[in-house]
């Protein structure tokens, strides 16, 4: 397997990249500046960033090359790895999420259960009406799908146990006056999963006004034609809500499962 | 007269800690009983096993002859209302306070508001007040028309006036009072306060570390003597 790893080009981007990176210098002076206490997590964070997108390109390269492969052992390998890949996403996704919902029993199996029915039901909607079955779609589309669901997810729990804290007396006074689990938590579940969706609702209202995301951006520069672009980019904005509101449901319905005993009582 | 809630043999546990060992009393309708004792006996623990806000380890609790157990807990808790001790206000006014659990359960009838509204002596201008705008002890009646608006058969009050000053507390205490005597409400009032253990209630049950000291008329147990005692 022939794999160009690194050609004349791809050197040539890694110094323009070492010259993007003096735009280190304005940021970490400013973040100096106004005394943030983030210059710790920004360099491991940019680190940890690059060595993994690095890392993914080493994989992408070979799953492109086990898709186009007409060897019968790359075409039994190609399926089970995007499998092995799409777990490493959905466990990682899990993990980063469970790691800001800690205060939810049993959070790390919950999210990633409700990140599992959330993506696969929307990547396979998609998968079989637009998007092509081809490795340049697949682990690109998986990746923003888990990655936004995640965030959304791990938005919701956090608030809705932040709130479930806050408010305890509240749910009590509900609990009562004989409303079942989900009513007396009904508004705080809604206020939580808005909370979670409004950073993706307020970018798609200035799309194409003020923000071109990033798929779109990517198509452009990769010469594709605005319209189809344009296209892609709606898409993937359906992507975001559909795996993001359906995982946060799951996520939400499993955790009163933690959080309240079959008899409606408080269990935290 | 009948009992409408019996307990028998009840023990709850807290974490490692026993809260209440072998408990067993009962009530009679239209009767009302102070639970009686010093902070962390274990009283507010008892009123919530009645209505199952939190379940019993051992024992048995029947409510109008039905095991607790066996009942729809939301079914239950409509039947025995219950008054916390710093009542929740929501967002919203007076009306949409004590209208909360009739909505829960499909019903917005004004004239059950009004009424609940009168029984607790607020006039019928506070209904569009912001609740929030209340005294303490406004909130308290809102909090208690609340409950009776469900129309419950028996009121848990945690500790209804603890948190108020005595004014406010002995406005509170009328509006009970009123209550047991026109409609013959149930209660079970939990209170360590001495002075409304000894006057408000029909019985005292006097706790202590989980257990119970003595059961009885007022004047008979609040002085100290012991039960079955002349």
């Amino acid at each position: 397997m022939d794999v160009p790893f690194v050609t004349r080009e791809i050197l040539w981007g890694f110094v323009r990249l070492g010259l993007v990176a003096l735009l280190g210098i304005p940021i970490f002076t400013l973040i100096f500046y106004n005394h943030l206490k983030i210059a710790k997590e920004m360099v491991i964070a940019l680190i940890r960033g690059s060595v993994q997108l690095m890392l993914m390109t080493v994989a992408l390269v070979l799953i492109f090359e086990m898709a186009d492969s007409a060897d019968p052992m790359m075409r039994v390998l190609y399926p089970v790895t995007l499998a092995v890949v799409f777990v490493v996403m959905i466990l990682t996704g899990g993990y980063t999420a469970f790691k800001r919902a800690k205060d939810v029993p049993h959070a790390f199996p919950l999210i990633t259960i409700s990140l599992t029915i959330g993506t696969l039901f929307t990547l396979g909607w998609l998968f079989l009406v637009i998007f092509p079955w081809k490795p340049q779609y697949i682990i690109p589309m998986t990746g923003m799908a888990i990655g936004n669901a995640m965030n959304m997810v791990a938005l919701t729990l956090d608030r809705f146990t932040a709130q479930m804290k806050d408010q305890k007396d509240k749910i009590e006074t509900m609990l009562a006056l004989g409303a079942t689990s989900n009513q007396a938590t009904r508004k705080l579940s809604s206020i939580a999963m808005e909370t979670a969706m409004m950073p993706s609702l307020n970018s798609l209202k200035t799309l194409g006004v003020v923000f071109i995301p990033g798929a779109m951006v990517g198509l452009l520069m990769a010469g594709e034609e605005p319209l189809i672009a344009a296209q892609y980019q709606i898409t993937v904005y359906f992507m975001i809500f559909s795996a993001g509101i359906i995982s946060s449901t799951i996520a939400m319905a499993l955790a009163k499962r933690w959080l309240f005993t079959p008899a409606h009582q408080l269990n935290f | 007269m009948s009992n409408v809630i019996t307990v028998v043999g009840l023990g709850k546990k807290l974490g490692k800690k026993q809260v209440l060992k072998d408990i067993t009393f009962d009530v009679k309708k239209s009767e009302r009983l102070m639970v009686f004792g010093p902070s962390g006996c274990g009283k507010s623990t008892l009123l919530r096993c009645l209505n199952r806000m939190i379940e019993v380890d051992s024992g048995t609790i029947e409510v109008e002859g039905k095991d607790i157990l066996q009942m729809d807990p939301t079914q239950l808790r409509r039947k025995v209302g219950m008054v916390f001790q710093r009542p929740a206000i929501f967002d919203g006014t007076v009306s949409e306070n004590i209208s909360v659990g009739l909505k829960l359960h499909g019903m917005d009838e004004k004239k059950k508001v009004h009424r609940a509204l009168n029984e607790v002596g607020l006039p019928m201008n506070f209904l569009r007040k912001q609740a929030k705008d209340l005294s303490g002890g406004e909130m308290q009646r809102v909090a208690i028309a609340r409950a009776l608006v469900m129309e419950p058969s028996i009121l848990l009050l945690d500790e209804p006036t603890s948190a108020l000053d005595e004014r406010a507390a002995k406005k509170v205490e009328r509006t009970l009072q009123h209550l047991a005597k026109s409609h013959g409400m149930t209660m079970i009032w939990v209170t360590h306060n001495k002075r409304q253990a000894r006057t408000q209630g029909d019985r005292v049950l006097i706790m202590g570390k989980g257990v119970i000291k003595n059961i009885g008329a007022p004047a008979v147990v609040m002085n100290g003597r012991k039960r079955g005692e002349a």
